[in-house]
């Protein structure tokens, strides 16, 4: 079974400039379980735009929250756009800060750096995450073929599909 | 400021002009309303005839039932490319959503905890 281990490293900055080491625990627990990731157009489409002689879009890539509190992974509505994805359906998401609000459904393709597979996500809902630097959030619908292991203490956390 | 990376090369997060969580600036209602008018009239009949496949409507035209979300997907692609089309499986309720962190607006909150480093970084 494919696995990454992955164990943050990050430094703080003073008010004088000057930079120290923030402990991994400390790390991990201030930008949870990220990994980077490649986002594509989900891999039966881009068969397909193959077949016809077109060419997919170019994956983007951009740094994933790995979000068990998600049900469904979430993609930045803006890269959406960019990658010229296809929408399949429109979902209602209910906020405490706005009114429900329908968003898109989009079939996505992703690639977790250091891990040699491919993960579909055929339903992914668009989001707003590039403005807290993200591409993804990676919810129960990818995690549920996925074994997740966090390790606070050590600031770490594995992987594995 | 906080500066993180794992162990394994993580940044390049893209930095696109985008408002917070779920909110909206265009009206996403509109993409595929036709489809899904068309599905909600038609998706009792459909269900009885096809239980539990895929289907992919397009305007007000049943393109097919397929077995699997691939194959739906591919006919789809195969027929319409990057164009929008509605993909639902016949007889399931309509999912619920939940994602807390967007819902609530708590992505990357400050914590308060008893190392005190998220109140202070930005």
């Amino acid at each position: 079974m494919p696995h990454l281990t992955v164990q943050l490293a990050a430094e703080a900055q003073a008010p004088d400039g000057s930079k120290s080491l923030v402990p991994p625990a400390l790390a991990l627990q201030l930008r949870g379980p990220i990994v980077q990731v490649s986002v594509g157009v989900e891999q039966n489409i881009a068969q397909q735009l193959l077949q016809q002689g077109l060419t997919p879009p170019t994956p983007i890539t951009g740094v994933a929250l790995i979000d068990t509190g998600a049900s469904v992974t979430c993609i930045d509505d803006a890269a959406a756009n960019i990658l010229n994805l296809p929408a399949i359906d429109v979902v209602t998401v209910a906020s405490a800060s706005h009114a429900a609000s329908p968003q898109n459904v989009y079939p996505i393709q992703v690639d977790v750096a250091g891990l040699p597979i491919t993960i579909s996500a055929p339903r992914a809902i668009s989001a707003s995450l590039a403005a807290q630097g993200l591409l993804l959030l990676i919810g129960r619908d990818v995690l549920q073929r996925c074994t997740l292991f966090y390790n606070g203490p050590a600031g770490l956390f594995s992987l594995s599909v | 400021m906080l500066m993180a990376g794992p162990a394994v090369r993580v940044g390049g997060a893209l930095h696109l002009e985008n408002a917070g969580g779920f909110a909206n600036t265009c009206d996403m209602s509109l993409v595929l309303e036709r489809e899904r008018a068309f599905y909600n009239a038609h998706q009792a009949e459909w269900a009885a005839l096809h239980p539990g496949r895929f289907v992919v409507v397009k305007g007000e035209e049943l393109i097919g039932t397929y077995e699997t979300m691939d194959l739906a997907l591919a006919a789809g692609a195969s027929r319409f490319g990057l164009d929008s089309f509605l993909v639902r499986k016949l007889g399931e309720a309509e999912q619920e959503i939940h994602v807390p962190a967007l819902a609530l607006g708590l992505l990357f909150a400050p914590s308060h905890g008893p190392t005190g480093g998220g109140s202070s970084s930005s």
